[in-house]
């Protein structure tokens, strides 16, 4: 199998590196707000879409069977959650973690609730039911991995035309908003751009682990240098050799599953750049 | 002269619990008011209101002319120093980066900074004294470089007013006397309204034109020199040396009135 010649693999590549680099730019802010939980209870938001569309077909098995339908109530879960978790952290009414737990253990709950339906009424698991959980790379669209294109040149245009605002916001949210800072807006656009990329990327490395490409390019950058833009390079860089390198590893072994290879990669890269941080300055 | 700052007969209290009652107060352009009480008398709600992050129960604010929340939305109204910025101390930033950061708000949307306001930040990296460190990580600098950058971020976007809340808690002697002459040169060379919030009367009185005392209700408004020694032992009472006032070697003349006061008791 050849990237050249394969579409299917050429498709998986192109997704994943997109996918990387939205992931990496974002892992900045996620990071920066220590969101890594945050983007652990969108994610997981979608499992509770996934099993509201298989209750779905089982409630009206003529109108919602087709396979799409667990992905579209993926993005709409995952869009609730996202506005939701953040609407209960602005208003101040309960902490972060715990607005994050309760979205997050209520849509596993309702996703495993729609999944024991499913399996109650036809003996078997929904279609897609392992590929949500672990991404299902190999059979990636063409189409598909062309939205990850535009969404990632999406993430990384907005990041760049709000970099300022976006900068402030992180670093102090309290202090943006006395200097004048919109900061509602910028919390909610971040919101949406967590939500979108970690939809997308789910059907990368799954739902399960899309939360370690929001979490391992920034944490591993930080750890080699002090400074925003080299930080982002190599927050970058760390995202397309684990992305890149997981999916090539996984395409020659082919029992590696390829998401797991990837957070793997990461890991390592990771675990490198703490040893070298240790003796090299920053 | 206008007030810069105007409040009249406001109110607020968390759910059911006062903090301010029926407190009228003006600032002048150009002055320093420096606003001190107890712990718990309203200071750090005061300034919350000030700055729109909280909305009056009853009464009015007006912050040059407009509403706390249109001064603070234009960006170069109010600059604002935290007693305890809550910052990401990791974030890869410079210190120069941070002061910039002062900016986003005047600059709005999609738009970036003017040259003027990046070489206004230059002067201000200078005023404040960490040209010289600008370019290293925040991570890596000391306290006081970080307030200094802190001061200078609220700076940056030439605002008419700075709240300072209370800066000097947790400085030594020494680091209190240089930062009550930094804000004053700052204050002279940028023209500013300044409003310090203090526990510590001794540097408060140092550099006020005209001192609040606040607890619940607004207790006294005048210059620090007629602030009455009764009027604060009966305030502070517990709170003597955390103000600063139980230090038999102060040479500010309130002090001695109140160390008098004490001793009668």
């Amino acid at each position: 199998m050849s990237i050249f010649t394969d579409e299917a693999v050429r498709n998986a590549f192109l997704a994943a590196g997109a996918m990387a680099v939205a992931c990496a730019i974002l892992s900045v802010f996620v990071v920066a707000r220590r969101w890594a939980f945050m983007g652990e209870g969108i994610s997981h938001a979608g499992f509770g879409g996934a099993g509201t569309a298989w209750m779905l077909a089982v409630a009206f098995p003529g109108t919602f069977s087709d396979p799409r339908y667990p992905y579209l109530f993926v993005f709409i879960f995952c869009f609730i959650a996202a506005i939701g978790i953040g609407w209960l952290v602005q208003s101040q009414r309960v902490t972060n973690d715990a607005a994050i737990g309760i979205f997050l253990v209520a849509s596993l709950a309702w996703g495993f609730v729609g999944q024991h339906i499913y399996v109650h009424r036809y003996h078997t698991d929904p279609a897609g039911f392992e590929n949500l959980l672990w991404g299902q790379m190999k059979s990636i669209t063409t189409a598909y991995a062309m939205w990850s294109v535009i969404a990632a040149v999406a993430v990384a245009g907005i990041t760049w035309a709000m970099s300022k605002e976006l900068i402030a916001y992180c670093f102090d949210p309290l202090l943006a908003r006395t200097s004048g800072v919109r900061t509602t807006l910028v919390h909610y656009l971040l919101m949406l751009m967590l939500a979108m990329t970690i939809v997308i990327g789910s059907r990368v490395v799954g739902s399960v682990l899309v939360t370690a490409l929001l979490v391992l390019p920034a944490a591993t950058g930080n750890l080699l240098t002090r400074r925003l833009n080299r930080a982002l390079a190599i927050g970058i860089a760390v995202s397309l050799v684990g992305a890149w390198g997981g999916l090539l590893i996984s395409s020659v072994w082919r029992a590696l599953p390829a998401g797991s290879t990837i957070v793997l990669l990461m890991v390592a890269e990771f675990a490198a750049a703490l040893v070298v941080s240790r003796f090299a300055p920053r | 002269m206008a007030a810069v700052i105007d409040i009249r007969n406001l109110s607020f209290a968390y759910e059911r619990q006062k903090v301010l009652c029926g407190v009228d107060l003006s600032v002048d352009p150009r002055t320093t008011l420096g606003l001190i009480g107890p712990n718990g008398g309203g200071k750090t709600t005061l300034v919350k209101l000030l700055l729109g992050l909280l909305k009056p129960d009853s009464g009015e604010i007006r912050v040059a002319g407009l509403s706390p929340a249109q001064a603070v939305s234009r960006g170069n109204i109010v600059g604002y120093v935290p007693q305890n910025p809550t910052f990401e101390q990791r974030f890869p930033i410079s210190l120069r980066q941070l002061v910039r950061l002062g900016l986003a708000g005047k600059t709005g949307l999609f738009r970036s900074h003017t040259a003027g306001d990046v070489e206004f930040v230059e002067t201000l990296l200078r005023l404040v004294g960490i040209k010289d460190v600008a370019d290293n990580p925040v991570a890596e600098v000391s306290g006081g470089q970080l307030q200094r950058a802190f001061i200078a971020r609220a700076l940056a976007p030439r605002p008419k007013i700075l709240v300072l809340d209370e800066p000097t808690t947790g400085i030594d002697p020494r680091g209190q006397r240089d930062f009550v002459q930094l804000i004053q040169q700052l204050k002279n060379d940028l023209g500013l309204t300044v409003i310090f919030v203090s526990h510590d009367l001794r540097a408060v009185t140092s550099i006020s034109d005209r001192v609040a005392c606040l607890s619940m209700h607004l207790h006294y408004h005048d210059t620090p020199n007629h602030l009455p020694a009764e009027l604060v032992y009966n305030m502070f009472a517990c709170d003597l040396h955390a103000m600063g006032i139980g230090d038999p070697h102060h040479t500010c003349a309130i002090h001695k009135p109140l160390l008098a006061a004490d001793e009668r008791r």
